[in-house]
């Protein structure tokens, strides 16, 4: 096969493959296998002093309360951000696939979320919910007759809105491609199930839906990575997995142990640990969904 | 080198005490008199909470240190690497109980870390607000009303001891070249002038990193103009000095058994786990920390 392509330059494929391979090799393949060795002894920041203590660092961590409810933390949270994100997503980008007057501005005032950084969006929420001067507490505490809206001090409170802000920040995103997916969907189609007398709801679900497999696969795959590893700016600003630890997501815990607490035989025990359950949904992930999924054309 | 020190003391808002009937010169001391004011105030209705922190570990450190009660064993980690934590006994309990009881009670209100806590004593919200001195200036200025400061709140019939410095202080690392520690050594200069020393605690809060400019600041009336900007320094000089309690800790793992503090409090506060646990909890976190650490770094 190779010698038919390239006739007569047995080593140009590897040459010209080599720097990708350097890339990842120098990048991730290399810490990736350092952190493993780390993970089998604790050492002082500077690694002066290391000792090496086999399985101990995963003993903790699977005896840790905290590390189990660090777990049952970030799949709440995942599972927000990808059900509730896409659903909602969907929605507004099937009301923006429509011609109606100022679609332009409508399509822009709902993704622009996408293009802020997480710190100002950290900032927008949790002054937006900040216990005594917030403006969200203040309006329930006037319509509820006095309830008093304390995230600070209550955590799964403080889950939903952490949950919410990471949705919200990541909407414009899905909305695009939602939106990229719609305009693909044949008008034929649905002209055709329109002439056979479906209801709109039903094409909907019997084709548009269908038809977005490709783009909803992508996208799930797209949050969940999202939600696993990219929400860190955004937990830091707000609420540092606090209260107690209600916030504290995995990727937040790791950072917290290795480059506050400088804990670094812990939290690279931690990593490969995040690695081996991500791979592992990745691959039930795109082996189900990629499978199922349609591809016109 | 020394530069941004501080301690914690109390805010409160005069016209907040005014409007609900306490006289504006009588702050509370102690905190019995925090929550019997907070009652009246809470009572009054001017504000939904009577006060906050800043800091949440740190202003439980410093009611320790207050009252000459020792966070670690090894003299709070000074004469040695400290072993243990020995605040979780019945002073350290009755500091947690009380503070749970007064957020149960509405008239404390959870700040969250650092100084998120100060906006919403600067916009009248509350009107106390335990926080970092070096707090003052920032306050003063974006307050419409009148701040009077005083002493941490004591409890009452314990040993007296002195509030623990915050802050910060600037270091210098080895292996730097001749010239770049020339520069170094032009920076601390700086930072040691009279007037930056000045400036810098007329604008925060901070203790003046010199006696000479403490003198001056003295000369030109700078404390009888704003009586505020006193109070650190009497409540400094009027504790003791001599113990190892008074003077604050020295842990490896502090950052993180602080962190584990608070935890521990929200937790608490949030009514998760008892006053009691959460402080069992924290004590038991924190000495694995100990523990850990003196293995790497003992003998």
């Amino acid at each position: 096969m190779h010698e038919d392509r390239f006739p007569g330059h047995k080593f140009l494929p590897y040459l010209l493959i080599a720097p990708s391979i350097a890339v990842i090799f120098i990048f991730l393949i290399g810490p990736f296998g350092q952190s493993i060795y780390e993970s089998f002894f604790v050492s002082t920041p500077f690694g002066t002093r290391t000792i090496y203590v086999g399985l101990r660092n995963y003993i903790r961590l699977f005896s840790s309360p905290d590390y189990l409810n660090s777990v049952a933390v970030t799949f709440k949270f995942a599972a927000f951000v990808i059900i509730i994100g896409l659903s909602i997503s969907l929605a507004i980008a099937q009301l923006l696939n429509q011609k109606i007057r100022g679609v332009g501005f409508y399509q822009v005032a709902l993704i622009w979320t996408y293009a802020i950084s997480p710190t100002i969006a950290g900032v927008i929420w949790a002054s937006m919910f900040a216990p005594a001067t917030g403006l969200i507490p203040y309006i329930i505490s006037i319509l509820s007759g006095g309830y008093k809206m304390n995230w600070m001090t209550n955590g799964q409170l403080a889950l939903l809105i952490v949950s919410a802000a990471a949705t919200w920040k990541m909407l414009g995103y899905n909305i695009i491609f939602f939106l990229a997916g719609l305009q693909n969907v044949p008008g034929e189609f649905l002209e055709a199930a329109q002439i056979d007398g479906a209801s709109p709801w039903k094409a909907f679900w019997r084709i548009t839906f269908p038809m977005l497999s490709p783009t909803t696969s992508f996208l799930l795959f797209v949050n969940m990575l999202y939600a696993f590893f990219q929400v860190f700016g955004l937990i830091d600003i707000m609420t540092h997995g606090g209260p107690g630890n209600a916030t504290e997501l995995l990727v937040y815990k790791l950072y917290r142990d290795g480059f506050i607490y400088l804990n670094t035989g812990f939290a690279s025990a931690q990593s490969f640990v995040i690695f081996f359950v991500i791979s592992a949904v990745a691959i039930i992930q795109l082996r189900i969904v990629t499978r199922k999924a349609i591809y016109f054309r | 080198m020394p530069f941004n020190s501080s301690t914690a003391m109390l805010y409160y808002n005069k016209d907040l005490f005014k409007a609900a009937g306490l006289d504006p010169n009588k702050p509370p001391t102690t905190w019995k008199e925090m929550e019997e004011y907070g009652e009246k105030i809470l009572a009054s209705g001017v504000v939904d909470y009577v006060y906050s922190t800043g800091w949440p570990d740190w202003i439980f450190e410093q009611a320790l240190a207050i009252h000459d009660h020792l966070y670690a064993d090894n003299d709070n980690g000074r004469s040695g690497l400290a072993t243990k934590v020995v605040f979780n006994d019945d002073f350290g309990q009755m500091i947690i109980d009380t503070w749970t009881r007064l957020h149960n009670k509405g008239i404390y209100i959870f700040g969250g870390a650092e100084y998120s806590a100060n906006s919403a004593f600067k916009a009248g919200q509350i009107a106390m607000l335990i926080q970092s001195t070096s707090s003052l200036a920032g306050i003063l200025k974006a307050s419409e009303f009148k701040v009077g400061t005083s002493f941490y709140p004591r409890f009452e019939g314990y040993p007296v001891g002195n509030s623990v410095i915050g802050g910060g202080s600037i270091w210098v690392t080895k292996g730097q070249s001749e010239e770049e520690l020339r520069g170094v050594w032009e920076f601390l200069k700086y930072t040691g002038q009279k007037d930056i020393a000045i400036q810098w605690h007329k604008g925060t809060g901070y203790f003046p990193v010199s006696g000479a400019a403490l003198k001056t600041l003295l000369d030109e009336g700078w404390f009888s103009a704003d009586q505020a900007f006193l109070t650190a320094f009497l409540q400094i000089l009027s504790g003791r000095r001599d113990t190892a309690a008074s003077t604050g800790v020295r842990l490896g793992p502090f950052v993180a058994m602080r962190e584990i503090f608070v935890s521990s409090l929200e937790k608490s506060l949030a009514g998760q786990l008892s006053p009691k646990d959460a402080l069992n909890e924290a004590e038991e976190k924190m000495n694995l920390l100990l523990k850990d650490y003196l293995e790497l770094y003992g003998k």
